[in-house]
């Protein structure tokens, strides 16, 4: 019997347990670093205590730690959520010396599965099928590189300890080989702390299909469908949904099987999801790793079976036996998740941090709790004015729609990605929303190939409209023109752009400068009579050239919103669009769908050079995201040539080469290894060759 | 609370009436102040361009913090005088916000005679400093000018408000720790190059902007030297080699830029003294002030009409209600500061006189600023008015007026004439800020009045002996003729006898400005007794 429960985890995760804590009556205790203080997961639990700095390490992958409060907090057990120390052994030896329950499977199947060589090795004796490939225990660069023939290529090099996409690195031909090794050993001690790797076959056709097991401590064991989340980007997963498409009934019943005979043949007793590539070419499927913890995408399978997963954790946990057999486990309709994270999908999906400074999840939201049949389920641990920092993971929410059938799912799923609106850090939604409306999610099978094929080249957002600057600088006048704020009483603040002769038609010439999602910038004069606005797209020159100008109408709306109409008149019709902003960022969306995110410039800034400059000066070599200095590749009087690495970053668990952008002699070096660095920190100055 | 009940139909005919004739004085006020801003010099403002220049007003646009208010001042300066060849006076001023500061910018007009300063741009330069100086605003030079205008140096250069009270209100206010900068765009000459020079900090547009005592022209009279204004005085001569000029700017955009930046770390500290409450608008809507105003000046209309379109939820509560009824006095808010207002409902007796001073005493111990609304045909005449001591009576309060610590400012909505124009803080008895509806009018006295006066003067004449009736025909002509172009409120503001004509609709707003302006700068300290009149 549990009746109190301590969280080792923080963000969405640790939320969706507390809920689920909350629902079985069960005291939850949350935990959280010195950055998570004012987190919402601490505010949803009954008790919540400091556990050390923000860096995962000293906090939540600081198991004494957590020990310790669960001790102080008497907790009959400890849920690990997903990450930090939820496949660790640290953690779950100190829960059996306190005699504290973990909430996850024995020590020994986490260890068995924990190492991607032992894991192969486990699958190969019990007869599921492994990916050709090299798992052997000599780590020797030369031994490496042989096996690396054997197998032949294109194959993976992948660490032993990996997940989530850490140390792995894939090789197209033998030439590539000894970096990629080494790139790959250099995050995964990094990120694990070892650097055995593992070679693997790359299957051509490969869809990343998982199976959901449950067992119980009396070895009874149970599947709960599939899950296709073959869309990844840097190998980690973007779009998941259950079931999968496009897959046979033979292959889902193989898939059953093989998840079933590892899950007995490890004497699992927890919940846990088995990893496959099938080639869909070949119809063959290949074991890849066994996850023994709960997965981020576990909501997807929690709609069809329309069970709360957590809750049968927590029961088999307590020594419960599985609540449902196998035939009374239901599967019914579709669910598609995707995962909002913050981060720049056009630059490399590069993580962004910073205040979130608006933050409202779609509306009407039924239930939203786990494991019910909700429409649109959103699982997050963010609020406008969380603050996103580079010592985790970028992932700020899911959303999971789900439906009758695969249709349904994704266009519930697009409607309520729409209604998302993040201000702050950059976000993926425009990107996740491409992904859902692409013809290829529908038509074809997906492949992990699937964002490579689609977006060639990467992702950029859609090119703006004529239009879309002007309708920008219009809701940037409208919101400062009619400002809200109880502080906010002196005229010279509230009247907006006064003039003593507006009456008389000299209006103020207000100027905005604006950025798109690509960089580009924009220039928009807008003058204001009455509620209506007057905008035109002007170039930067002083004597400006007007290129294209519109009329509209404004309302301001609460909070830094409004509304703008404008009579189309081919059309006969007038086009909506809304816009919320916050500091110098607007969300514009266009006739309710579209969205186009802007960003606020100072044009005296750009007058006096100073945005200009800040990021040019190729000789300097200067942080491109805030992270941690995990090496530095040269030395003052070294000669360098243009693309060389000069130092390696460590950024939300990912390594960053920033390299040298010009030929010339290193003149300074303002880091050291170990060094926590700000976005655009200087780090290495050259002196240019001339 | 005490909600103003208005007994105004806005469906009523004579409404209607009204609102179509003060249309018309509003459209009249608006050609006139578009064809000051933009009109009569467009070939002049192409050129302009051309050089890659700004237009005053633009630079102005630039500079303030966007989407603020701009209260120009007196922008129908000079109109209809020198064949209204210079619109607003070839300057234009007013009060903007820079980095969220209160600043008071001056910026020449050079499509406007070069800039070039008439007896109108120095009353109107001096006028904005006087502001400047008394709200305590950091005072801002957009500077393009020629110096004086010569053919009328006479009224511009020596007398003791002239060019040079303009330099010497600039080192004061330097001294009292009010920021005095500038931006130079064009060439400064002579008295012109002393804005910059006298600046506590001046940027120099590179390639336009000039500063030399004497430009190239004099230097050949004077030391016969051959030398171009570039290398004479040019931005990057004086910004490295002389040092007259502090900052080099590459264009005009890069200037106004550089200014923002200054101000912005100017260590100016932003202040309001006042206690402000939630701002409500007024129950009435201050666009039916056009239908209120009688389309015939001789049929009255109840001021507290005006008074409830200009105040916070016409809530005004008033003082002595029962007592000088011809005076109407109360508190109220606008834009949420608290101000005093006395409006006219009459010609002034006695009780009124004492009603007022007892009110301007009441603000001013309480520091709330008072707000005149004229319509004023002057004090009460008469036996019974002189034996009940009209002339006492009528002084005391001008005179509580005139020691009145508290802000104080006019605005003109009928006619303002003889003593009346004092006891309501005319013109010189230096109201903070002073404006005009465009109906307004303000003299010693009526047309009328003025015409009886005269033809009784003459008729009583000794000298001139016996007039005949064409005589006395053409004085009548005249006095009218000459008192109805005088005290026609464009012949004032061309003369700056105020700050400006405004709209009724806009009064509310624009005395919002002016009260949250004067709210920043500290109330004087000491006793204010309250004498029971």
């Amino acid at each position: 019997m549990i009746t109190s429960l301590l969280v080792a985890n923080r963000g969405e995760i640790a939320a969706r347990i507390i809920r689920t804590c909350r629902r079985l009556n069960i005291r939850a205790v949350a935990v959280y670093s010195e950055a998570d203080r004012h987190a919402p997961h601490v505010a949803l639990a009954d008790e919540a205590y400091g556990i050390g700095l923000a860096e995962s390490a000293a906090s939540y992958l600081n198991a004494d730690a957590i020990i310790a409060v669960a001790l102080r907090a008497k907790v009959d057990a400890i849920h690990p959520g997903y990450g930090f120390l939820s496949e660790s052994d640290a953690l779950i030896s100190l829960c059996e010396k306190q005699n504290i329950i973990f909430v996850g499977p024995n020590r020994e199947a986490i260890r068995l599965m924990g190492s991607k060589l032992e894991a192969k090795r486990i699958a190969q004796q019990a007869g599921v099928p492994v990916i050709p490939g090299y798992h052997g225990e000599d780590q020797s660069e030369t031994t490496l590189a042989l096996e690396a023939d054997k197998v032949g290529y294109p194959l993976m090099i992948k660490a032993s300890a990996g997940g989530g996409g850490k140390g792995m690195r894939q090789v197209d031909s033998a030439a590539e080989f000894a970096a990629a090794l080494q790139d790959a050993k250099r995050e995964a001690l990094a990120s694990f702390g070892d650097d055995a790797m593992l070679l693997e076959k790359l299957v051509t056709a490969p869809r990343h299909i998982e199976v959901q097991v449950a067992a119980d401590t009396t070895g009874t064991t149970v599947h709960l469908y599939e899950r296709e989340c073959s869309i990844q980007r840097n190998h980690q997963k973007v779009i998941e949904e259950a079931p999968a498409a496009f897959i046979s009934d033979q292959q889902r019943e193989a898939l059953y099987a093989s998840a079933l005979t590892l899950t007995k043949a490890i004497n699992y007793d927890s919940l846990g999801t088995i990893e496959f590539l099938l080639d869909h070419n070949s119809g063959d499927i290949y074991f890849l790793e066994m996850n023994t913890r709960l997965q981020v995408e576990h909501p997807v399978t929690e709609y069809i079976t329309g069970l709360d997963l957590v809750e049968w954790q927590i029961r088999i946990a307590a020594g419960e036996a599985l609540p449902l057999s196998q035939d009374q486990i239901p599967c019914d309709g579709w669910a598609i998740e995707a995962r909002i994270n913050a981060e720049d999908p056009a630059n490399n999906y590069q993580p962004q941090t910073g205040l979130i400074t608006h933050y409202s999840e779609p509306g009407s939201l039924p239930g939203n709790e786990p494991g019910g049949k909700t429409e649109v389920r959103i699982d997050s641990a963010v609020q406008a004015g969380s603050e996103i920092t580079p010592y985790y993971d970028s992932m700020i929410a899911k959303v999971i729609a789900g439906g009758d059938d695969r249709a349904q799912a994704k266009s519930r799923l697009i409607t309520a990605l729409n209604q998302f609106r993040i201000t702050g850090p950059r976000t993926n939604l425009a990107f996740v929303t491409d992904i859902l409306r692409r013809p290829e999610f529908i038509d074809q099978a997906l492949s992990t190939g699937f964002l490579a094929q689609c977006f060639p080249g990467g992702w950029t957002p859609a090119p703006v409209s004529a239009d879309a600057p002007l309708l920008a600088a219009i809701a940037h006048t409208v919101n400062r023109e009619h400002p809200t704020g109880a502080a906010l009483s002196s005229p010279w603040q509230t009247l907006g752009s006064f003039r003593l002769l507006e009456r008389a038609g000299i209006t103020a010439q207000n100027r905005i400068a604006l950025e798109d999602e690509s960089g580009q910038q924009h220039l928009v004069t807008v003058s204001r009579s009455g509620d209506t606005y007057h905008a035109k797209a002007h170039t930067f020159e002083i004597s400006p050239e007007t290129s294209h100008e519109i009329s509209a109408t404004a309302t301001g709306l609460a909070s830094g919103s409004c509304l703008i109409e404008i009579e189309d008149a081919e059309l006969g019709a007038h086009t909506h669009t809304l816009s919320l902003q916050s500091e110098d960022e607007l969300l514009i969306i266009s006739n309710g769908d579209k969205i186009q995110r802007w960003r606020l410039l100072d044009e005296h800034q750009l007058a006096l050079g100073s945005l200009s400059d800040a990021g040019s000066g190729d000789h300097r070599v200067t942080a491109a995201l805030p992270g941690q200095v995990v090496e530095v590749c040269c030395k003052v009087g070294d000669s360098v040539t243009a693309g060389d690495t000069v130092a390696v970053l460590d950024s939300m668990k990912l390594l960053h080469k920033l390299n040298a952008q010009t030929d010339g002699t290193v003149q300074d070096i303002f880091c050291a290894v170990g060094d926590n660095v700000e976005n655009g920190a200087l780090l290495i100055e050259l002196k240019p060759n001339t | 609370m005490s909600r103003i009940q208005s007994a105004i139909n806005p469906r009523s005919p004579e409404f209607k009436t009204n609102s179509e004739q003060y249309q018309k004085s509003t459209d009249q006020l608006r050609s006139r102040l578009s064809e000051a801003a933009t009109g009569i010099r467009e070939k002049l403002i192409v050129r302009h361009r051309e050089r890659g220049k700004l237009l005053a007003r633009e630079r102005v646009d630039r500079l303030i913090d966007a989407h603020t208010p701009f209260l120009e001042l007196s922008p129908l300066a000079a109109y209809g005088q020198y064949n209204n060849e210079v619109p607003s006076a070839g300057i234009v001023t007013g009060i903007g916000q820079i980095c969220g500061i209160h600043c008071m910018i001056i910026a020449n007009d050079a499509t406007v005679k070069g800039g070039s300063f008439f007896h109108e741009t120095v009353k109107k330069h001096v006028r904005a400093q006087e502001i400047a100086e008394q709200n305590r605003l950091p005072c801002i030079y957009l500077v393009d000018c020629g110096g004086a205008y010569l053919p009328e140096q006479d009224r511009v250069f020596p007398d003791k408000d002239h060019f040079g009270n303009s330099f010497f209100r600039q080192c004061r206010m330097s001294q009292q720790g009010l920021p005095q900068l500038s931006a130079v765009f064009g060439g400064c000459t002579a008295g012109g190059a002393y804005i910059p020079a006298l600046s506590d900090e001046n940027i120099m547009v590179k390639g336009n902007a000039r500063i030399h005592l004497g430009g190239p022209s004099i230097v050949k009279v004077a030391i016969n030297e051959d030398v171009d204004g570039e290398t004479l005085g040019g931005a990057e001569m004086h910004t490295k080699v002389s040092g007259v000029s502090d900052y080099l700017a590459e264009d005009e955009p890069e200037a106004l830029a550089r200014l923002r930046e200054i101000i912005g770390k100017l260590n100016f500290p932003k202040t309001c003294h006042t206690d402000t409450q939630p701002v409500l608008p007024p129950a009435y809507s201050p666009e039916e002030l056009n239908g209120i105003v009688s389309a015939d000046p001789k049929i009255p209309y109840d001021v507290r009409e005006i008074i409830a379109r200009l105040v916070d939820d016409s809530d005004f509560h008033e003082f002595k209600p029962l007592y000088g009824e011809t005076l109407v006095c109360g508190t109220a808010h606008i834009h949420g500061y608290p101000v005093g207002i006395l409006g006219n409902n009459g010609a002034l007796f006695s009780e009124s006189a004492l009603k007022g001073a007892h009110f301007i005493e009441l603000c001013n111990q309480r520091n709330t600023p008072l707000l005149f609304l004229h319509n004023i045909t002057g004090y009460m005449v008469g036996t019974d008015a002189e034996r009940g001591g009209i002339a006492k009576n009528s002084a005391k309060m001008v005179y509580a007026q005139a020691n009145a610590r508290v802000p104080k400012f006019s605005v003109i909505v009928g006619g303002s004439y003889g003593a009346g124009n004092y006891g309501m803080a005319g013109r010189g008895f230096g109201p903070h800020f002073m404006f005009t509806w465009p109906t307004a009018s303000c003299a010693t006295m009526s047309a009328d009045i003025a015409s009886n006066v005269m033809l009784e003067l003459r008729r009583s004449s000794i000298k001139h002996g016996e007039a005949s009736a064409e005589e006395l025909q053409k004085i009548e002509d005249d006095v009218r003729a000459q008192y109805g172009e005088q005290s026609d409120p464009y012949y004032a503001t061309s003369r700056l006898w105020d700050d400006g004509i405004i709209e009724p609709a806009q009064t509310r707003d624009v005395m919002g400005l002016c009260l949250a302006l004067t709210a920043t700068r500290e109330p004087e300290a000491g006793p204010s007794p309250v004498y029971r009149m």
